[in-house]
């Protein structure tokens, strides 16, 4: 009765119907943010405040460089997890004996199972004044002790590296797979035209990775504005405020621990549209520039 | 896997049949009691309610809760108890992790589903949050008809133990109250490192300085340049900085040698409400911790550490000092001298600071509070709950808790004598049955517990049951000399010491400024106040931050804080 494809349309339905319920209905709560939302008045019943949530947010003196840390710290991790995990991939898969390669691709791809709560404590103890780094590393290079996770500069560092170290094993899987798909006679025919290893990756293996790295970089597009909540929450303190607040750890403060639900979905919608934008612009550059279509 | 499934269906089974047995007895009980009389007051002028009554609350539980083989919080001694001799039946609606609770009950309060007869909030704006939806009961007539003499008199001790509850003039809640002076730091020093450097303990930050310059430059057997005070200034990760006041690693008191107590609201100049940490005496505090920090006496991660990990620096024997409440005695017992069988701690009164006096921060009696729904129809059955409560948190002499709740739980047998050390125990689990009273904490009057100590202090010996569970507590060891038993010690300091102790006056929930700005301000403090210690910025900046904490809403705080204050302080 439905036909072949009215069968295949009926198999989307349930995922339709997934989407639906878990993200667009709860789109209704938005409206949140142009309130003073009272919980025990619900959606209907709160004092409708209009912008009242996002003057508060964007008067405050800091709110411009919270917004530049977060930019900052989040681009800086989307073009360090693309090239790290490109280059580890295309070193990995020059490796030849199998079980070596197996070996190391799940022993990097490991940290990505662990948690920020338990990462966070490692990584203030390791490079506290007491920790590894500064009573045993740094002077057998003769360097003076180098108080990290106090300084703002050396904070945004650690976060990057911690983070990149943490996830770039998971990335290296996607690349892997994509290398993995390459045609083998593009090689047997780059061989018989005399090019050596590093010709070869130049001209076949790095070309053939451009799609998925800007499938993979397009999506990114739409965390610029995440530079990762649970990361620098349990890593920062007072002392690194100025260069390592981002927009959620802030939203956490003023938001949810005083209970300002109007202000934190005022901050909500501001950053999905700021990513919503961003994940436009980045596809419509790809679409241009790399003649990439994903839609 | 058939293997494992099967025994998932028995479990599903034994735990089907066990609660539907249960759901029988349950309901034969009641309904042979149902049969009995439901006139009159149903029992409770003689203390026991003759028809079974129902009081639903929720359980919000952390790793400190410890129960014994098959029992929960909704089903143990506690409870069996209560049912056995007040005939109430206590029920919980959800049981689930006490970081989560508050958000339960918000959820609840969103949905408008039915909140559970009686809850303990321990969270002030949850409690205003509730008080503000019209859903919770005035129980001041029922306080009034209800509770007994011994209870009110708890009570009547101090008007502001009610401040968090009360608004226009009712009183929406019951307040749990805490032991007096349960946090009030003092100063715990290895006196054998005094010893090996032949001093003696500070009476001021100038011996306290000397003291700490030559900890800092000697070798104790944990190598130099080890930071020898054991502090923490991170704070709790609230919204609002709390730095420097701690219930461990404590700094209040470096503040307080100044007069000030950073975050605290109090009279500190005239009859008008001020913030603590824009004080004028807050700069030289803060110019005295950068010198300190500088000379390396505060860890170079002050900072960035949680009080569990300054605390680690004093259990190790790395800091020699520590600032902290009386119970720091058990970390004494239970790390420090586990780490090093040499090591001897004792406290000392906080050294007098450059305005000639002691400071450190208080502890707030009111620790959260009970509070009731509107709906619920038998008050009544909470008071005599809590009647009782008052009753065996100071048992009578010869009375059946006399001991204990009960052998095997909470004390053993040892010798013929009581025993409350884990050790004893067969199974080596002490339960502590007051963790699961509504209120998470013994009933009992603030003073009593610090008032026993005191005593056993000037060699007396315990004389109630409740005295010797205090008594038995301390290993028969350390009781040939009472005046050098640390608990004891401890307490009679802290007494002295009470002057010293500085109030903060606003208990209540975040004003309306405060919940918009507050946390601007607060953000604006700490980094200040950090960089100030961590020597980035200079001493001077402090002026700035004052002005730019009056001008960018905190000068509109400062009259709500003292509106609030006036209103709950209306006799």
């Amino acid at each position: 009765m439905l036909g072949r494809k009215g069968i295949l349309y009926a198999m989307l339905l349930p995922g339709i119907l997934l989407t639906f319920i878990f993200h667009y209905l709860p789109m209704i709560g938005l409206v949140i943010s142009f309130q003073n939302f009272k919980p025990w008045l619900g959606i209907t019943g709160s004092e409708w405040v209009g912008w009242e949530n996002f003057q508060t947010v964007f008067e405050r003196e800091d709110s411009l460089q919270v917004i530049w840390n977060t930019l900052f710290i989040a681009c800086v991790k989307i073009i360090v997890n693309l090239v790290v995990p490109v280059v580890f991939a295309l070193l990995l898969n020059e490796v030849r004996q199998a079980r070596f390669k197996k070996t190391i691709q799940t022993l990097v791809y490991l940290p990505h199972f662990l948690s920020w709560v338990i990462l966070g404590g490692i990584v203030i103890d390791i490079l506290s004044s007491k920790g590894i780094v500064n009573t045993v590393i740094l002077p057998t290079f003769g360097i003076d002790p180098i108080l990290f996770m106090a300084d703002g500069n050396w904070f945004r560092f650690v976060v990057i590296a911690t983070d990149s170290w943490k996830e770039f094993g998971f990335a290296t899987i996607v690349f892997l797979a994509a290398l993995a798909g390459i045609d083998p006679s593009l090689y047997e025919a780059a061989e018989v035209d005399g090019a050596g290893r590093w010709k070869m990756t130049w001209h076949v293996t790095l070309p053939a990775l451009v799609p998925i790295v800007i499938v993979v970089a397009t999506l990114a597009m739409g965390n610029v504005l995440n530079a990762g909540f649970d990361q620098i929450f349990n890593l920062y303190n007072p002392l690194v405020y100025e260069k390592g607040d981002i927009i959620d750890t802030f939203v956490y403060r003023v938001g949810l621990l005083s209970s300002q639900f109007g202000l934190a979905t005022a901050i909500g919608l501001f950053k999905s549209l700021i990513g919503f934008i961003m994940i436009i612009a980045a596809y419509q550059l790809a679409s241009r520039f790399a003649n990439y279509r994903i839609f | 896997m058939r293997k494992k499934l099967s025994k998932a269906t028995a479990i599903l089974l034994i735990t089907t049949v066990a609660f539907s047995t249960l759901a029988a007895c349950s309901n034969g009980g009641s309904n042979s009691e149902n049969s009995s009389s439901e006139a009159g007051d149903n029992g409770f002028a003689k203390g026991k309610f003759d028809s079974p009554v129902t009081l639903t609350t929720i359980g919000c539980i952390n790793s400190s809760y410890k129960f014994k083989e098959g029992e929960s919080l909704e089903n143990n001694l506690h409870t069996q108890y209560m049912k056995e001799n007040l005939n109430i039946d206590i029920k919980y609606k959800y049981v689930t992790a006490a970081d989560q609770c508050s958000n339960k009950i918000r959820l609840d309060m969103a949905a408008n589903d039915p909140l559970p007869d009686v809850m303990s909030i321990a969270d002030p704006q949850l409690m205003a949050d509730l008080i503000d939806s019209g859903k919770m009961m005035d129980i001041s007539e029922a306080f009034e008809k209800y509770a007994s003499p011994e209870l009110k008199k708890m009570y009547d001790i101090d008007e502001s133990y009610w401040a968090q509850v009360v608004k226009d003039g009712k009183k929406y809640g019951i307040p749990v109250l805490a032991r007096a002076q349960q946090n009030d730091p003092l100063l715990w020093i290895r006196t054998d490192y005094l010893k090996k450097l032949n001093l003696q303990a500070p009476k001021t930050f100038d011996d306290l300085a000397k003291v700490m310059d030559a900890m800092v430059n000697t070798d104790l057997g944990k190598g130099k340049n080890n930071p020898p005070l054991a502090i923490s200034l991170k704070g709790n990760g609230g919204s609002l900085w709390d730095g420097p006041v701690s219930w461990r690693g404590d700094a209040s008191w470096i503040f307080g040698g100044f007069g000030v107590i950073p975050t605290y609201w109090n009279k500190w100049h005239g009859d008008q409400i001020e913030y603590g940490s824009i004080q004028p005496e807050m700069k030289d505090a803060l110019a005295l911790m950068a010198d300190w920090f500088k000379k390396g006496y505060i860890s170079p991660d002050v900072g960035l550490i949680d009080v569990g990990k300054s605390d680690e620096t004093f259990r190790t024997g790395q800091a020699g000092i520590t600032a902290g409440p009386v119970f720091t005695s058990t970390v004494v017992r239970n790390y420090v001298q586990k780490n090093d069988p040499n090591a001897t701690v004792s406290p000392f009164e906080i050294p007098a600071g450059p305005s000639g006096k002691a400071g450190r921060h208080f502890t707030a009696v009111p620790n959260g509070a009970l509070m009731v729904s509107k709906d619920y129809k038998h008050v009544e059955a909470l008071f005599l709950y809590l009647n009782k409560l008052v009753e065996i948190g100071n048992p009578a002499a010869g009375s059946e808790l006399e001991k204990g709740w009960k052998e095997g739980y909470d004390y053993v047998m040892k010798d013929g004598k009581v025993s409350k050390l884990e050790a004893d125990f067969p199974d080596k689990i002490a339960v502590n049955p007051s963790k699961y009273f509504l209120t998470g904490q013994p009933l009992i009057d603030p003073q009593l517990e610090l008032d026993a100590q005191m005593k056993f202090y000037n060699g007396e010996k315990p004389s109630t049951p409740y005295e010797q569970s205090l008594y038995d507590l301390i290993p028969d060891n350390e009781k040939q000399d009472p005046k050098t038993v640390n608990d004891w010690l401890g307490a009679k300091l802290v007494t002295d010491q009470k002057e010293a102790s500085l109030a903060n006056l606003f208990l209540g929930p975040q004003t309306e400024t405060m919940k918009s700005k507050g946390e601007a301000l607060s953000k604006m403090e700490s980094e200040t106040f950090l960089k100030i210690i961590y020597g980035k910025a200079p001493i001077d900046e402090f002026d700035t931050f004052v002005k730019n904490w009056k001008s960018m809403g905190g000068d509109k705080i400062t009259e709500e804080v003292n509106a609030w204050y006036e209103a709950v302080n209306v006799k």
